[in-house]
């Protein structure tokens, strides 16, 4: 939960608006404020619209809340609702749509609440102004540069009636220039200034911390920042102008400004609009030219030492040289330094975005048939060039990412019998659940992102299929399929008796190994010894969480290969891989088998157990002495018993109770809501197991029992009595 | 010719840590070092101006009083002198860290061989364990650490997951690589990135990274008790502020473990006992080699702090000295900053002020409704009360009554 709360104080001949933010999240409160100080007086604004934009990357990303100590528009409303599912469109990994509320929410009436008509009259704006090449096109097309004698039709001037009636400036400080740097600041405003003179805009400025400690993506959230700045004239002007910065003809998707979303950052009383999409930076160039004397006060470079003036060779300023260069202006007067050809050559790009802002130049001075001259031929081999870096490195960075859904692989051979029931249990899952489950389920969420984040730098990935396992091992094989597919990772599956031939592999392969419990000293007959093998073959090989005892030779030899990567799936065994040299550590892949269910509330007890599933071993990890105790006939070890992982599931989920010392049988009853009580196998294998997956949770209904217990319940008995 | 570089350290109450660290240093390549001294209140202060006379002209002292923690800003600040002088490159360490080369070279032989356009230098760092009995205070008993930790863990995981497991002994601090750190051109110092593990994003820079068999640095992040009850205030100062739980996520665990009275067990489970590590407790120990790298190379400056402590019990009781360089440049930039950080404090001072008068006006407000809601509360109560129900009938007699009289005499 985010809580807005909002003071305005005078300072000076200005105001300074503080926007104090309360965020709680899992029990922990914390305090953020966020300052604007304006330079000359502004009203306290009837709506807190504004402010909410100043935090809602914030909660988008943290899924928090918003709750606003005081009023919101019911335009901003409807709109921040939309502009949420518009990010999270756009984003679905990052943000969550967000719920917001307030004391009281206007609905807006334009016969009595129009408060900007007692002061710029019904059509005044705002334009946010960095003094850069967009924000200088749209002040002069729209704005008072009535004194241009040569206003060319069709380059985007704009007659009285059509233009926005901008009457003020603003420019932020603590945005492009940092807070702390008010040297820069001062001259920047100087120029811009002059400018703004030029063109009878006058020019306030705020001044904000809101990017001191910045958590928010800036080319994500700057829109809304801007915004909120914007909103905070909104007892003055009905429209705040955001110059857009990319033409709808090569739209920037996932920008902080777009055609597209940019009015779902309005309320009832203040309108944003995006203006001047129509045009092309050369174009906008092109108006610029026409108004020399704007040009020596354009600003658009933020990597210079000095943030006050353009560097001249800084990837944007380049792009800038040939924007004017495009339209016949070599050397505008805003650079120090004069154009030269071999800048061209220094052009770097980082990304598609910076690459289409030099093809918009090449594409301009086409249709202009300003074509035909050395630096264009330059430039256009340069941007093909760099076209082929960045694919190449595009495809590269794919390979190892996720395919699309759909292009999965062959499953394992059981999976078409398994489905069924595991796919069931994933759609009864309840709405209502358990703080418990809810936690787990973060749990599994953070500890899937981080393995799912290392998988995807071992790609390609060949998954070992059809080994020895009882039915146990089923599920941990099925929740490692279907934490893969959830997390999109490609795999081919390749069955254990293939492994080693090496005419089916390619080095650069790395093999996943499932988790289970034989790197171990009582079950380690085969795995040891395939993986060892396996190293020579694939280029890596990692180990899933597993059960290790270090102990034995087979395994310490494994893991002492250079290119085998192991992850534990408890600390113990985390503790003795470490000294191997290197270590995962990892929840065991059954969790992802299928969802955590809530439990029926009943009140099941030792002595009211309901319907028990007995389901101890028969195998030899089991501690109980065969030659002293019996156990009784009802039990059913179902890892071994049960034909396929359905049958496996069924059983448990038909039981109240489970009692049992097979871990995945334990396992499994916890995940479907049951009573457990187990008692350990070997080497505290269950208890250490869900000490460490499950933490302190599920405690009430997971509970440890010894052998005297499952006496004294009738479950075994002493033989020879 | 060779380039110059500058050393850049802010620290608080880390003496005679810091001493070893500027020293180190400064024998290593380094051509001067510019020490922030946050409000340090220890030998700090008087450690230094002895330790300027060991190496005149070569380190300059800005003394910071401001409690706040303003690392970025402070940094800023700092930028301004960094620009304003000819060094070629800035090297940004902590008191705790110390740079170990391969193959007898130096810093500056280092980056005096980078190309033009290299501007940023990546480097590693390597965490080593000390004794469970060191005392950080004494300086010769750096030489007693010798056990450099093994990062095992090969996939990252969450600062809140790792928090969680070290905190719950499944993990230990020390199996976690540290991550790298970048020395910088000095145009590119301003874009450093808090705590120097990266420029900021938005520049493009020419990086390259040295090999660890070259050049790495030797981190102790964990160097006792009393080291680590001070992380864990740094860790409260970071949680009051309001800092997300990544920013400094190691202080902030330390004060929730000493919170929960937990700092002896995670002190236990990350030095080096004299005896061998618990067999039953080894994923919440840490895995180490043992290695002379650090005692053979800091050796020269421990010896040299060890003289320099005893000589500054000897100007003890002598005021600290204004700590500032005998040159005209420096002392004028040097105050330029410290007024620019005190204007960064009345700024402070006087937000917090309007806040608190804020807060007390919320306050009052909310008494008020408080005050209100029971009142209400109080008739509703009343109304709905048994005594008023029973009452009912002889409230309207009484009220037929008064009409009736009314009416009569009227």
């Amino acid at each position: 939960m985010i809580t807005l709360m909002f003071d305005q104080v005078n300072q000076g001949s200005g105001v300074r608006n503080t926007l104090t933010i309360k965020k709680k999240i899992s029990g922990r409160e914390s305090v953020r404020v966020i300052d604007f100080h304006h330079d000359s007086k502004v009203s306290e604004p009837i709506v807190l619209d504004g402010y909410v934009l100043s935090v809602f990357f914030d909660a988008m990303s943290s899924g928090s809340k918003i709750d606003v100590k005081g009023k919101l528009s019911d335009q901003a409303m409807r709109n921040f609702s939309a502009l949420g599912e518009a990010w999270k469109n756009m984003n679905p990994n990052l943000y969550k749509p967000v719920e917001i509320s307030a004391d009281h929410v206007i609905h807006f009436d334009p016969k009595t609440s129009s408060p900007w008509e007692q002061t710029t009259g019904k059509d005044g704006a705002i334009l946010t102004f960095s003094g850069g090449l967009d924000s200088h096109f749209t002040a002069a097309r729209h704005s008072g540069a009535h004194h241009i004698t040569d206003r060319p039709n069709g380059i985007g001037f704009l007659s009285t009636v059509q233009s926005y009636n901008i009457a003020q400036a603003v420019m932020v400080h603590g945005f492009d220039v940092r807070y702390e740097n008010s040297k820069d600041f001062t001259d920047l405003r100087k120029n811009s200034e002059t400018n703004l003179n030029r063109m009878n805009l006058p020019l306030v400025t705020v001044r904000t911390n809101i990017r001191v400690n910045e958590t928010d993506d800036w080319e994500h959230s700057f829109g809304a920042k801007v915004s909120s700045v914007l909103h905070q004239f909104s007892n003055r002007f009905k429209y705040g102008l955001i110059a857009s910065g990319s033409p709808y003809s090569r739209p920037l998707v996932s920008w902080g400004s777009q055609p597209s979303i940019d009015h779902l950052y309005s309320g009832s009383f203040m309108h944003i609009v995006h203006d001047g999409a129509g045009f092309s930076r050369s174009e906008k160039a092109l108006l610029i030219s026409k108004i020399p004397e704007l040009l020596p006060g354009i600003k658009v470079c933020w990597e210079g030492v000095e943030q006050g003036k353009n560097c001249g060779m800084c990837e944007k300023c380049i792009r800038t040289r040939l924007n004017f260069l495009s339209v016949g202006l070599p050397n505008p007067p805003c650079f120090d330094s004069e154009f030269n050809l071999s800048m061209i050559e220094t052009i770097s790009v980082s990304n598609q975005t910076q690459l289409l802002g030099f093809q918009n130049v090449l594409d301009f001075s086409k249709k202009n048939k300003t074509d035909n001259s050395e630096w264009f031929n330059r430039l256009q081999e340069r941007v093909a060039l760099l076209r082929n870096q960045l694919d190449q490195n595009t495809s590269e960075h794919e390979g190892k990412k996720i395919l699309p859904r759909g292009v999965q692989n062959t499953q394992h051979q059981f999976r078409a019998r398994d489905n069924a029931l595991v796919v069931n249990l994933v759609s009864e899952k309840t709405s209502k659940q358990s703080d418990d489950i809810e936690s787990m389920n973060k749990r599994l969420s953070a500890y899937g992102s981080s393995l799912a984040e290392f998988l995807r730098t071992k790609a390609p990935l060949s998954l070992l299929s059809e080994m020895p396992g009882n039915i146990g091992d089923h599920l941990i094989w099925s929740g490692t399929q279907r934490f893969l597919e959830k997390e999109r990772i490609d795999f081919t599956n390749i069955p254990v008796n293939q492994v080693l031939d090496k005419r089916n592999f390619l080095s650069n392969q790395t093999l996943l190994v499932p988790g289970s419990g034989a790197m171990t000293s009582l079950f380690n007959e085969w795995l040891p010894q395939t993986i060892t093998d396996a190293s020579n073959v694939y280029g890596e090989v990692v180990i899933l969480p597993s059960e290790f005892e270090t102990e034995v030779t087979t395994v310490q030899n494994c893991l002492l290969l250079a290119n085998v990567y192991p992850f534990a799936r408890d600390a113990d065994s985390y503790g003795k891989i470490k000294q191997l040299g290197k270590a995962g550590l990892g929840l065991d892949l059954a969790l992802w088998a299928f969802d955590f269910r809530t439990p029926i509330p009943q009140n099941f007890s030792d002595t009211n157990p309901g319907n028990v599933l007995l389901a101890l071993r028969t195998d030899s990890a089991s501690k109980i002495d065969k030659e002293k105790i019996s156990i009784s006939g009802t039990n059913n070890d179902i890892s071994l018993t049960t034909s396929n992982l359905n049958e496996f599931l069924e059983t448990i989920l038909a039981a109240d109770t489970v009692v049992t010392d097979r871990l995945h049988v334990a396992v499994s009853g916890v995940m479907m809501g049951k009573n457990v009580r187990f008692v350990d196998p070997f080497n505290h294998k269950i208890s250490r197991y869900l000490r460490y997956n499950f933490g302190n949770r599920f405690t009430e209904r997971t509970q440890q029992r010894d052998e005297n217990w499952l006496l004294s319940q009738g479950y075994v008995t002493r033989l020879g009595r | 010719m060779n380039d110059r570089i500058l050393g850049y350290v802010m620290a608080r109450n880390e003496w005679p840590m810091l001493g070893i660290s500027v020293t180190h240093a400064l024998q290593s390549g380094v051509d001067e070092v510019l020490v922030v001294n946050h409000a340090s209140t220890d030998a700090t202060a008087r450690g230094l101006a002895v330790l300027q006379s060991s190496f005149p002209g070569r380190i300059q002292v800005l003394q910071l009083d401001n409690d706040e923690y303003l690392q970025r800003a402070t940094t800023h600040a700092i930028s301004a002198i960094v620009e304003n002088f000819t060094f070629d490159w800035v090297y940004t360490f902590d008191a705790d860290e110390f740079f170990l080369f391969g193959q007898s070279k130096n810093l500056c032989e280092i980056l005096s061989t980078q190309s033009p356009e290299t501007n940023v230098v990546r480097y590693g760092i390597e965490q080593w364990v000390t004794p469970q009995d060191f005392n950080w205070r004494v300086a010769t008993d750096y030489l007693r650490i010798i056990d450099r930790a093994n990062g095992t863990q090969f996939a990252q995981l969450s600062s809140e997951i790792l928090e969680q497991e070290i905190i719950d002994g499944n993990l230990n601090f020390f199996d976690v690589s540290f991550p790298s750190k970048v020395i910088v051109r000095s145009e590119y110092f301003s874009y450093l990135e808090a705590g120097a593990h990266s420029v900021h994003r938005c520049i493009t820079a020419n990086e390259v990274s040295i090999g660890i068999d070259e050049f790495v640095c030797a981190h102790l992040p964990l160097a006792g008790m009393e080291r680590l009850k001070m992380k864990s205030s740094q860790g409260k100062l970071l949680i009051d502020a309001g800092f997300p739980t990544t920013h400094g996520w190691q202080a902030q665990m330390l004060w929730r473990l000493d919170r929960d009275n937990k700092l002896g067990e995670f002190w236990q489970n990350h030095s080096i006992p004299n005896e061998a590590l618990d067999a039953a407790r080894l994923s919440a120990t840490p895995k180490t080699d043992r290695s002379l790298d650090l005692t053979n190379q800091i050796r020269s400056a421990v010896q040299l702090m060890n003289t320099i402590e005893k000589e500054k019990e000897s100007v003890a009781s002598s005021p600290p000295a204004a700590i500032v360089k005998d040159d005209a440049q420096w002392s004028e930039l040097l105050l330029l900053v410290n007024r620019d950080l005190q204007q960064i404090d009345s700024a402070l001072l006087e937000r917090d002020s309007a806040l608190l008068e804020r807060d007390s006006a919320l306050l009052e407000r909310d008494s008020a409704l408080l005050e209100r809601d029971s009142a209400l509360l109080d008739s509703k109560l009343i109304l709905t009360s048994t005594s008023w129900k029973i009452t009912a009938p002889l409230r309207r007699a009484k009220s037929l009554a008064r009409r009736l009289i009314a009416r009569l005499r009227g």
